[in-house]
């Protein structure tokens, strides 16, 4: 799953997006009205601030006092109104100051970096370790109680927070590509700090602006509170709460309106700056950024009966899919294919087929948002897609093992590799510490690890690729597997490296008699180690044989197409036999044949259907009605 | 297309003795190209291939203004780029990188992106070129890629990689270059749509007789393109000359390693090769420190003692080309009859 | 490991530079000044003028700011212009209140806050959903507000512990702790959440990685994995946010004292601008800069046990 998939969707400003969402109307409506009321306060509240009534102290809320009124009998309705003006100004003061500094210091530090940058994070490293706090009380001491200056200088402190995240962003922006294309073509710094860097920072200027706004919220009326902002009979919110401390006992409904109010504006900033930063989240990345909950797994209308067959692994009508955004998608339809001890089977296809999660349906290891919703995984004759946690777990690393494509993150960054091994060893067998030790050096011996001894104390980030998925293999060999299970083991390692790691595997499989299941694009690969192949397409299997008979004559459009569209089988520097088109995404497949689009042998009745494996002999099965004229071409 | 751009003849270029040193810390630093040489001639396509850590895209990277040059120096006709940055270099030059996702501003349109290089051009040159010309150059430009002209009121993220790769190459050739560098440019693909990729650039290439560096660690892949090859391995030229001559005929020992190690997709081809590697295999070995010795010394099947104490220089080679081996001309003779020119075999694929 | 503590040792002296001197160039810069402020609004200029030669306030500010760095050097961080005493004898006794507030607050956050959060990441389901919606609460109310419904509840209704005051723990351990279980709530509540989101958000990224599918394919039993690999590789983030919200409990402590009358150095300060008293101001900053540091440096040490990449190097 790691294509975009082409649904046309029109990005959208921030903005838009952010008001497209409920969380973002509704809070972005809760600012704008709180904004808008204390901006009118002296239209709109019902009564002066000010005005005393001793007659009528302490009551809670009525028709005439909406929210009641205070000790001295003033509408707290309109002390909240008035008062929330000096806290919006406050917000505006502080957010203003923090804006002016960090977003230019930001962009410039991220972009330019050298000693420029140096310089400025390290000053930034020590205003981020200044106590807020007691310079604001210094302020406020020193300019008289001044609200304003106490916010600015929050504003100015508070910038280095918010111009290290816009660094960061600047950073990795100036790191993509496009940028060193824009400065090839001879675009200036400047033309390219506006729009290219700028645009991109947008989104973390706004989330770091509204957190900023709830801090200093916090800030304002905490100092109110304490008493250091206007003089008493001002209303401020801070102020309020303190107000409604010293009638605690009597009237303890008063701390409800000015703690309410303070606690829904944070929370509003607080939700907004978070949906903003989902929706920029979700702008650029093609997963959306989204958590989603599995899909239910289909009720089986008839119960799939375990075929009689012997082979050690045999999928069946494996279907997977994936809740994504857009709703649920099946990523894998009907996918099946056998697997026999001592048999090394290729499952090749470009992205987007489906291998990879096929492999991980094995395993019962898909994401959390995929699920198997229908067919079953037959391991030994048990149905590994019912088979419950504890059984699973159980099968892992003794029967079942796995190495992925990437050996340096397969490895934890935080253990030695001798600790890691000691512990999947430990895990298999109970061994004392001497023994498992023993057990880990015969293990990186096995896969050719030079000077074990050494080896073990390293961490994973101190050796190479391809040392790492040395460790990988002795690690997914420690419980002796019957089956192995290797995700594109090679894709990410050099050719003479690549080279290395398939005749280990090769001289391990041979050793013990194990049976390997290898995802891969690569047909030099599949060549190389592979007894069968099943070639994927589009989340499906399109033909499964013997290599010998695939690499002879493949008995599908899709085998034949892409073997030819390795430049290898064209001659030097004249066009490559490419196929037109690309794989469609999961959720877009044409009816029927899910590759007559891009098929040279495609007819009408290839629409008509879903085409169903055609059985060509003993040990071959075609997804392809026409698969005799492909056989009859020279 | 015509007489919009300056026209200008195409030129060589040429790296020479060139040293690319990366800071790493305060005070050491990381030697990724140890005196490299060699050269674009004009309307020529030239590889340079070589596994992580060769230093095949720090030369990239070198002559593209992005890299610190400590010694060498990089012309290209009578420029010499080693210390213009930004504007001031020639827009002759243009580069398409690996990642397709990356290489496109996701805040942009298609149509935004592919004209900014041409107002850039003309503030710089004080040529004015209306809105409609253009449109009318993106839109030929697309065409010319094999995008429909749709795509111009489009973002980056409606595209898969090998539309976003057809936009970057659209983007580098607007401007009109004279040699295109492809760092990569179709390592990220798919099979299917490497080979879509490789047909357009090599169309671009024969057709506007366009320059190309083309960077890659796949030999297949390179071998199809160039005419010439440079083989590197830690830094430095292990072997250049012909591409034909350097993938059949190859004359140093990590060029052999190499298209030994490449899998071939044919399995008796494979097969062949295997058995010829294991026969030359040693046992895995720590990577020796870079000094006076041959990089590849430590695994190295024919190593002796002067290939650990004296570092070999690149000198012309019995078969021609160039090679960087005390023992060249002493080797076994090579003869791999799967990488033999396919023209003269010619039987594995039918091509209408 | 040794370098980066030495780094952040190295560090601490211009921070404490740098924060007296804003204290002493902002008073510096603004017009009117301690002596009219101590004498109030009807005093007569001749009177300020004697005050003002008396308190040394007619040196150039960087001279007197050159005399109370090199008191502080010795540990003399001036006299309070209100009452006269000596600055760092009275910080000197406020110091275990304020320590008595913040250092069982920074615990409680982290013990309850990862805890909570490794729960609900690794549960999911309703746990998670009540994590994220109290930590939102935790954000969004103002610990003083929280506080005080606190006392309304345990001391005004329920009247289970004292409201206010503070009782010193070796005079009374039983005491001391009733006098701050709520203000350590109070205080304890934005820390806790925002460790527990934090906490949350790492470790649902860190059984995502690669090296977490590595080790369930390969049989580590679940219990290793969560508790083994996934907290290990998790606490790095963590800590951070620890480190960062103890410093920005200093602020709330300010707050905190003042709901509970604690006698600490917030209280302190707060009373000191009231009174414009700027000596004691400078040293409370002092004494909290001192607290960042050492968080700081523990943060760091932190690191080192956790971060093999800081400790090989």
């Amino acid at each position: 799953m790691t294509t975009a998939t082409d649904v046309p969707v029109r990005r959208r400003g921030v903005l838009r997006a952010v008001l497209a969402t409920a969380r973002g109307r509704i809070t972005a409506g809760f600012l704008l009205l709180l904004f808008a009321c204390c901006l009118l306060a002296p239209v709109i509240a019902p009564a002066d601030p000010l005005h005393q009534n001793l007659q009528e102290i302490l009551r809670t809320p009525s028709g005439a006092h909406w929210l009641g009124t205070d000790s001295l009998g003033r509408d707290v309705l309109s002390r909240l109104l008035y008062g929330g003006r000096s806290s919006i100004v406050g917000i505006l003061e502080g957010v203003a100051a923090q804006l002016v500094v960090a977003v230019p210091l930001g962009v410039a530090t991220g972009y330019l970096g050298g000693r420029f940058d140096r310089f400025v994070m390290r000053l930034a490293d020590i205003v981020m370790s200044v106590p807020v706090i007691v310079i604001l009380l210094a302020i406020l001491a020193i300019f008289d109680h001044s609200i304003a200056a106490a916010m600015i200088t929050l504003g100015v402190l508070g910038a280095s927070g918010m111009m290290r995240i816009i660094r960061g962003t600047a950073m990795t922006v100036r790191q993509e590509l496009y940028v060193s294309a824009a400065e090839l073509l001879g675009l200036s710094r400047t033309q390219i700090i506006f729009r290219h860097i700028l645009p991109r920072c947008r989104g973390v200027i706004i989330v770091q602006t509204s957190l900023f706004a709830a801090l200093a919220i916090g800030i304002q009326t905490g100092l109110t509170f304490l008493g250091l902002g206007p003089p008493p009979p001002a209303a401020t919110w801070g102020g309020m709460v303190n107000e409604a401390a010293t009638t605690l006992s009597t009237q303890p409904w008063l701390l409800a309106p000015s703690g309410g109010l303070i606690a829904l504006t944070v929370l509003a900033l607080g939700v907004l700056g978070d949906t903003v930063r989902d929706v920029t989240a979700q702008n650029h990345t093609s997963s959306g950024g989204l958590r989603v909950k599995p899909a239910r797994r289909r009720p089986d209308v008839a119960q799939a009966p375990v075929p009689e067959g012997t082979a050690l692994l045999s999928v069946r009508d494996l279907s997977v899919s994936f809740l994504t955004p857009r709703g649920e998608v099946e990523v894998l339809t009907g996918v099946g294919f056998d697997l026999d001890a001592g048999q090394t089977l290729g499952l090749v296809g470009e992205s987007g087929s489906g291998k990879s999660v096929t492999a991980r349906a094995v395993l019962g290891l898909l994401e959390a948002n995929g699920a198997v919703t229908g067919g079953s995984v037959i391991f030994d004759g048990r149905d590994l897609t019912r088979a419950t946690r504890r059984q699973l777990a159980a099968l892992r690393g003794t029967r079942i093992a796995l190495i992925s494509q990437e050996p340096m993150v397969a490895l934890d960054p935080s253990f030695r590799i001798g600790s890691q091994l000691s512990e999947i060893v430990r895990s298999h067998a109970r061994l004392s510490r001497e023994a498992a030790r023993r057990r880990v050096l015969e293990l990186m011996e096995m896969v050719e690890l030079p000077d074990p001894e050494e080896m073990a104390k390293r961490y994973p980030f101190q050796i190479s690729g391809g040392m790492a998925q040395r460790v990988a293999i002795a690690a997914a060999l420690a419980g002796s597997p019957d089956l192995l299970i290797a995700d594109e083991p090679t894709t990410a390692l050099d050719v003479t490296v690549q080279a290395d790691v398939l005749a280990l595997l090769r001289r391990l499989q041979r050793e013990t008699g194990m049976a390997v299941l290898l995802v891969t694009h690569d047909w030099g690969v599949v060549a190389d180690i592979c007894t069968h192949v099943a070639v994927m397409y589009a989340g499906q299997v399109v033909e499964q044989a013997p290599v010998e008979q695939v690499f002879g004559a493949p008995a599908h459009p899709y085998t034949a197409a892409l073997m030819a569209s390795s430049p290898e089988k064209a001659p030097r520097r004249t066009p490559i036999d490419a196929i037109a088109g690309a794989v469609p995404p999961p959720g877009a497949h044409p009816d029927g044949c899910r590759f007559r689009d891009r098929c040279a042998l495609s007819a009408a009745e290839c629409a008509d259907d879903d085409i169903p494996l055609v059985r060509l002999n003993e040990e071959r099965v075609s997804r392809c009605i026409r698969t005799e004229l492909l056989q009859a071409q020279p | 297309m015509k007489g919009t751009a300056t026209a200008e003849e195409a030129a060589e270029l040429t790296v020479s003795d060139l040293v690319v040193d990366y800071p790493i810390g305060r005070r050491r630093h990381r030697r990724a190209v140890d005196g490299v040489s060699l050269s674009v001639p004009a309307g020529r396509a030239v590889g340079l291939v070589g596994e992580s850590g060769s230093g095949k895209s720090s030369v990239a990277k070198a002559v593209l203004g992005m890299a610190p040059l400590s010694a060498g120096r990089i012309t290209y006709g009578t420029t010499v780029l080693n210390d213009l940055r930004g504007p001031a270099r020639p827009q002759d030059i243009q580069v398409v990188f690996q990642d397709p996702y990356s290489s496109l501003d996701p805040t942009k349109t298609i149509g935004y992106t592919l004209q900014e290089p041409l107002r850039a051009h003309c503030a710089r040159t004080g040529r004015s070129l209306s809105a409609a010309a253009r449109d009318e150059l993106v839109r030929a430009m697309l065409a010319k890629v094999g995008l429909p002209a749709g795509t111009a009121e489009r973002y980056p993220a409606q595209f898969s990689g090998g539309q976003r790769q057809r936009i970057s190459i659209a983007r580098a050739l607007i401007l009109q270059p004279r040699l295109l560098i492809c760092d990569e440019a179709v390592s990220a693909l798919d099979l299917s749509i490497q080979a879509q990729i490789l047909n357009l650039l090599l169309e671009l290439h024969l057709e506007l007789g366009l320059s190309l560096l083309f960077i890659t660690h796949d030999l297949s892949v390179v071998n199809h393109v160039a005419e010439d090859l440079v083989v590197m391995f830690r830094g430095r030229v292990m072997e250049s000359g012909s591409a034909e001559l350097v993938y059949r005929q190859p004359q140093h020992p990590y060029t052999r390693q190499l298209v030994m190690s490449a899998p071939m997709q044919d399995l008796e081809a494979q097969r062949a090769r295997r058995e010829r590697r294991e026969a030359l295999a040693l046992p895995p070995a720590r990577q020796a420190p870079l000094g006076e010795a041959c990089p590849f010394a430590h695994r190295c099947p024919f190593a002796v003692d002067r290939c650990r104490s004296e570092r070999p220089l690149l000198r012309s080679a019995p078969l021609g080309g160039q090679v960087a081996c005390h023992l060249a001309g002493e080797l076994p003779p090579w003869s791999d009859e799967h990488t033999q020119p396919r023209e003269a075999t010619g039987s594995t694929t039918s091509c209408p | 490991m040794g370098r980066l503590i030495f780094h952040r040792a190295a560090m601490s002296i211009p921070l404490l530079l740098i924060v007296s001197l804003i204290i002493f160039g902002l008073e510096a810069i603004v017009p009117g000044d301690a002596a009219s402020t101590i004498l109030g609004q009807n005093a007569t200029p001749q009177s300020v003028a004697a005050l003002r030669g008396q308190l040394g306030l007619n040196d150039p500010w960087v001279v007197r700011f050159g005399h109370w760095l090199g008191g502080a050097l010795h540990g003399d961080l001036g006299t309070s212009i209100i009452s006269g005493v000596d600055v760092t004898s009275s910080l000197n006794g406020r110091l275990a209140v304020t320590l008595s507030l913040l250092v069982p607050t920074i615990l409680l956050s982290a013990v309850a806050g990862v805890a909570l959060g490794f729960a609900s990441a690794v549960r999911g389901g309703a746990l998670g959903r009540f994590i994220d919606v109290v930590s939102l609460f935790g954000f969004a109310l103002p610990s003083f507000w929280v506080a005080l419904i606190l006392v309304g509840f345990f001391a005004v209704h329920l009247n289970l512990l004292p409201a206010t005051g503070y009782q010193d723990l070796a005079a009374s351990p039983a005491g001391w702790l009733k006098s701050i279980i709520l203000p350590v709530l109070a205080l304890s509540l934005q820390g806790i959440t925002y460790v527990a989101k934090q906490t949350r958000d790492t470790v649902m990224e860190v059984l995502e990685t690669d090296y977490v599918k590595f080790l369930r394919a390969n049989g580590v039993p679940e219990r290793s994995v969560r508790y083994r690999h996934v907290l290990r590789n998790a606490a790095i983030p963590v800590v951070t946010s620890l480190g960062l919200v103890s410093v920005g409990m200093l602020s709330g402590a300010v707050f905190i004292e003042n709901v509970f009358v604690l006698p600490g150095l917030g209280s302190l300060a707060t009373q000191a601008t009231l009174d414009h008293d700027i000596p004691v101001i400078l040293g409370v900053g002092v004494f909290f800069t001192l607290c960042v540091i050492a968080i700081n440096l523990l943060i760091d040490f932190a690191y080192g046990l956790l971060n093999p990449k800081v400790r090989v190097s």
